[in-house]
């Protein structure tokens, strides 16, 4: 990685001296940080790397062998968080051989996570004429977002532009010139390159922001809410062979961690399984490694392994709320269903606020028919919430959940509380009132008629089974029994294309009632697919 | 505000331009000589419970109607599942100004005279005149209800916190009172954190280690805002949801309240942690729409949710229009959103200056102050980590999350951070939360408290500015009643607006301010003129104000 007979150019003379003459005693004393609170594979791993470099000093006058090992234990403090002696080894790295592209970038890269954006500046300066492409692309793209800290709007496009040169498609690269053109009041050309990053990594949603804000300033507002309702934290991909070595240095259990839900974060379950997997290598005693390793299995669909940490983790009695809510889920997405209600029921006796974990044993109850517990589950999440579609939608549970029991009553008033907002409301809601007012005794006329206008809208709107089922029940109360027969009829066929009829006997007895002049006498029965869980 | 003024601000060369030289010091420390011996307590054993890193809260005002400000400290105390059974803990304190004209800061405790017994785990303080009878009232946030004390005018106080029903139970820091439906009583706006409980405290570690530290609110749920509207008989009603500032719960840590669009409605700004802020823009009619994703003030320019603690509102720029300032977690910066006079905002951080010095620093409380009386308004900042400081813990110190304040002089609408030339109180460093700012001497000097986490509050005396004319307003209605709302342009001899500042109380972190305005007005010594806009929108000229002193402005009296 070091070049020799590496020519000392003027602007560079001021950064390496002021490091070298602040660490002169460095070159020949290991810096050693406290580890006393490190996790245990970074306190071996970085002991042995300070005992390695001890011995290396002993061993030989080579100052390239030297240069070498101060950089590797730099790289290994810069991986471990440890900036400050991170910088005092690449400065005695750079008293063996003067300055050197690849050290001075490790230098600016130490300042800029301790958040020290002008001396980061500085030591990229020096370094940038000296890396080669692969690395001169990263290194404009970080000088430029450091110009951009310190205000420096003309440097920042000037850093981005280069970039753009080596790497035309680099979306960190067009992500930082569009944010530079936006601060130096181009909005036009911001939108533009900005526009481009996104379609080039869609993934990094922090550039919303800055694409909402050139959308605004360009007075195309519905562009910008559009745009902005999905700001995020995703950053812009930028390959960096430097990070990408430092990181392969790392001991650090929860970096892999970080890195791992960062990746994560992104969609890419599978990277993350494997960040993750690495964590949990290097301390395989961990169970909150191991739990959020099995989080991330799951997300990524691999349930047996998943399954395998959980039950490593709830075997060790040392499982969250979280992890059995995890581990519930996996248990309902492979249909054991009791065990996914066990898992529900110990997340909850860990966490009985948990609504999430209250929810999901509410629908599994629903699967086994449970109705009332379902109910009371769904009426008390719906009480507690404070937010108003929220609520809405765990009234409308509870009240098809009642209706599921045979308690018209209580469905009624949660249907009615779930209208008592603002429209418009969701279709499912009216579609479930509309069941309610024709099956439930006492419905008044004005109901009835109220059900029959909305319940043909949704079917015209959106034909299909249970939309027809929906409809038949409402012309049925309403005395329409051939119109009921002929729906019912409709949505009978459907079924029996898609699945057969056996799985809906309630299809079947609605359709003999019709006939005989009578209306439905539930609104959803337990063979109904709104309680079943695919 | 004046409307529409969308003028580009120019950001000139800092110091060569500036006309002004600047003192030695900005701060002395006056915490000893003032008689001020406040230590806030944490609590904390060991345990890390969430509430011990967060309070310290501070207000300035003058409960008694002396003319001479006060000083309210909130204390936590002990904390845990099982004190929370053991009742009585330290209590807040009520420190009287009783600085005789032109003498040396001098305070006494008058807390049991005052009748306050705040035992709470204190949080923060908020200050307003809820009653409308024209005296200031306290309303004080802590980890778990909060109180109200009613200022009953005799320089007594009484828990009113059952009876006005604001004894909102969530884990509230800051608050603000705000007229914002314009019938001239203010409603109260309780800026909730997270739903934090003992027994669902999670263990967190330092990054990279193994050490036990705080967690993030990441880790728990949100809790929505509370926005309690006055109904005018003493009692208030929590109209959240229907006001629709329920609808998004996120971490909120900081409020400032102002008509920032200038549409004659007080909207609310909740600086949010670690999730983008709201900005609720008042309807008129008592809801509110959060905008501040496109209004530019949810995130920073890169995009980057940052963790908001602090906030203050101001004309930095002198463009007539209410700028933000957001405080922020190390490595993130101090961020600043320049509004353009229609209520939208842009990050200038990085063209102004704040923004590379403050990303060493964890900052919380701050305000907008003309500290050095130049006309422009200078930045205070107190700093104090939330997260172990791994250079102070590797000296074994026993709460290692402690780190200097900062000030940041205005130069023409560029920052400076101008802290090593500040004082040598600001090399002292503490784990700054709460910052009260005022007129502690009546000098014409903008004064701050500090109030410090598991350490001393401290008094920093405003020494900046010497020789410099200064115009001190407070500002009332026709009945003499404090007008937090109301602004007030310092006007040119051809009667033009030169430069705005508003009176309020609210902002900073956990902290309320001395509700009157001082104007700096650098040079220029001879009678001043201003216009005062008040709450309403009405606008009034007062002439012939004598500099280096307070004028009391009421509604009415001007042309």
């Amino acid at each position: 990685m070091l070049r020799a007979g590496a020519r000392r150019r003027a602007m560079g003379i001021t950064v390496a001296l002021t490091l070298v003459a602040s660490l002169a005693a460095a070159d020949s004393t290991v810096p050693k940080p406290d580890l006393s609170e490190s996790a245990e594979p970074v306190r071996e791993s970085l002991t042995a790397e300070a005992a390695r470099m001890t011995a290396l000093l002993s061993q030989t006058e080579d100052a390239w062998a030297l240069a070498s090992g101060w950089l590797a234990l730099g790289d290994s403090y810069f991986a471990h968080d440890f900036y400050a002696e991170a910088l005092t080894a690449y400065a005695a790295a750079q008293g063996r051989v003067g300055e050197q592209g690849p050290i001075l970038y490790r230098v600016g890269l130490a300042h800029m996570a301790e958040g020290r954006a002008a001396p980061g500046v500085a030591a990229f300066d020096v370094a940038i004429s000296d890396l080669p492409d692969s690395l001169r692309m990263p290194a404009f793209v970080r000088r430029g977002r450091a110009r951009l800290d310190l205000g420096d709007t003309a440097g920042a496009r000037n850093d981005f532009e280069a970039a753009l040169r080596l790497a035309p498609e680099s979306p960190a690269a067009l992500g930082g010139l569009g944010r530079a053109e936006l601060a130096a009041g181009d909005a036009a050309k911001a939108r533009d390159y900005l526009k481009r990053a996104l379609e080039l990594d869609p993934a990094a949603t922090r550039l919303h922001q800055p694409l909402g804000m050139a959308y605004r300033t360009l007075g195309n507002i519905p562009a910008a809410r559009a745009i902005l309702a999905d700001v995020g934290d995703g950053e812009p991909t930028l390959s960096d062979p430097v990070i990408a070595a430092i990181a392969q240095r790392s001991r650090s259990p929860q970096f892999f961690v970080q890195t791992g839900l960062a990746q994560a974060d992104r969609g890419n379950f599978d990277a993350a399984a494997d960040f993750i997997g690495r964590a949990v290598a290097l301390a395989p005693d961990d169970l909150t490694i191991v739990a959020t390793h099995g989080r991330v299995l799951a997300e990524s669909g691999n349930y047996g392994a998943a399954r395998a940490a959980f039950e490593r983790v709830t075997d060790a009695d040392a499982a969250s709320a979280e992890d059995w809510l995890y581990l519930g889920r996996i248990e309902q997405a492979e249909g054991q269903f009791k065990a996914a209600k066990v898992a529900f029921q110990n997340a909850i006796a860990l966490n009985a606020k948990d609504s999430t974990a209250r929810e999901s044993l509410a629908r599994i109850l629903l699967h086994e028919g449970g109705f009332d517990e379902a109910t009371t589950i769904y009426e008390a999440l719906a009480s507690e919430t404070r937010a108003r579609d929220e609520r809405g939608r765990l009234n409308y549970w509870a009240a098809v959940s009642a209706l599921g029991a045979g308690d018209c009553p209580g469905a009624l008033k949660r249907l009615s509380d779930g209208l008592a907002g603002e429209p418009p409301f969701d279709a499912a809601l009216l579609q479930a009132s509309a069941r309610a007012w024709a099956t439930c005794p006492g419905t008044g006329a004005a109901h009835l008629q109220t059900a029959q206008s909305w319940s043909e809208d949704i079917y015209l709107a959106a034909p299909g089974v249970e939309t027809a089922r929906t409809l038949a029940m409402v012309y049925a109360a309403l005395d329409r029994f051939e119109d009921a027969v002929d729906l019912q009829a409709e949505a009978m066929f459907e079924v029996l294309k898609l699945t057969g009829l056996e799985r809906r006997p309630e299809l079947q007895a609605d359709m003999a009632r019709y006939r005989s002049g009578q209306p439905a006498l539930r609104a959803y029965a337990a063979t109904d697919p709104l309680f079943q869980i695919d | 505000m004046r409307p529409g003024t969308l003028t580009t601000v120019v950001y000139l060369a800092a110091c060569a331009a500036y006309p002004f030289a600047a003192n030695a010091d900005w701060f002395e420390d006056a915490t000893g000589t003032a008689g001020i011996a406040f230590d806030h307590v944490n609590g904390a054993t060991g345990d890390f419970w969430f509430p011990e890193i967060m309070g310290g809260g501070a207000a300035i005002l003058d409960y008694d109607g002396d003319g001479r400000y006060d000083v309210y400290l909130v204390q936590s105390g002990d904390i845990g599942p099982a004190v929370e059974k053991s009742g009585r803990k330290a209590g807040d304190r009520l420190l009287r100004n009783v600085t005789e004209k032109g003498g040396a800061m001098r305070f006494e405790d008058v807390t049991e005279r005052a009748r306050i017994d705040a035992r709470g785990y204190g949080q923060g303080v908020a200050v307003g005149d809820y009653d409308g009878d024209g005296d200031a009232d306290i309303y004080v946030l802590n980890f778990g209800p909060n109180q109200l004390w009613r200022n009953n005018g005799d320089g007594t106080f009484e828990d009113v916190t059952k009876q006005a029903g604001v004894g909102d139970p969530g884990w509230g820091v800051s608050a603000a009172f705000a007229d914002l439906d314009g019938d001239a009583l203010p409603e109260l706006f309780v800026v909730n954190y997270v739903d934090y409980q003992f027994d669902t405290h999670r263990e967190c570690r330092a990054a990279g280690s193994s050490r036990r530290d705080y967690c993030s609110p990441s880790v728990y749920p949100f809790n929505r805002d509370t926005l309690y509207h006055n109904r005018g008989d003493g009692r208030f009603e929590d109209i959240s949801e229907a006001a629709g500032v329920a609808d998004d719960p996120q971490p909120g840590l900081g409020v400032v309240t102002a008509d920032f669009n200038d549409d004659g409605h007080i909207d609310v700004y909740v600086a949010n942690d670690g999730e983008p802020n709201h900005f609720w823009l008042n309807q008129g009619d008592l809801t509110f729409i959060d905008d501040a994703l496109l209004a530019g003030n949810a995130v920073n320019a890169a995009g980057s949710a940052e963790a908001g603690m602090g906030v203050d509102a101001g004309d930095f720029d002198r463009n007539g229009a209410l700028d933000l300032f957001v405080t922020h977690l190390v490595r993130e910066t101090n961020t600043l959103y320049a509004n353009d006079g229609t209520g939208w905002f842009s990050d200038v951080s990085a063209q102004s200056g704040v923004g590379a010095p403050s990303l060493p620093k964890t900052a919380f409380g701050t305000a907008f102050v003309d500290l050095d009386l130049d006309g422009w308004l200078d930045l205070f900042v107190v700093n104090g980590g939330v997260t172990i400081e791994a250079d102070l813990a590797a000296t074994d110190d026993p709460f290692p999350y402690h780190q200097t304040d900062q000030v940041f002089a205005n130069r023409q609408g560029r920052f400076v951070d101008v802290t090593a030339d500040a004082g040598r109180v600001l090399t002292e460093s503490h784990v700054g939360r709460g910052a009260a700012f005022g007129d502690l001497d009546n000098d014409g000097r903008v004064d701050a408290v500090a109030a410090n986490n598991n350490g001393p509050a401290k008094l920093l005396r405003n020494v900046a500015g010497t020789g410099r004319a200064w115009l001190g307003l407070e500002l009332v209605d026709a009945e003499g009643r404090t007008q937090v709302h109301a602004a007030v342009w310092l006007l040119g001899d051809d009667g033009s607006d030169l430069w705005l500042h508003r009176a309020r109380t609210d902002g900073s972190y956990a902290s309320a301010s001395d509700s009157r305005v001082v104007l700096g007005l650098g040079a220029t010594a001879g009678a001043q003129s201003v216009r005062v806009i008040w709450p309403d929108g009405a606008s009034e000229r007062f002439d012939e104000l004598t500099p280096n002193r307070y004028h009391r402005l009421q509604r009415g009296d001007g042309s």
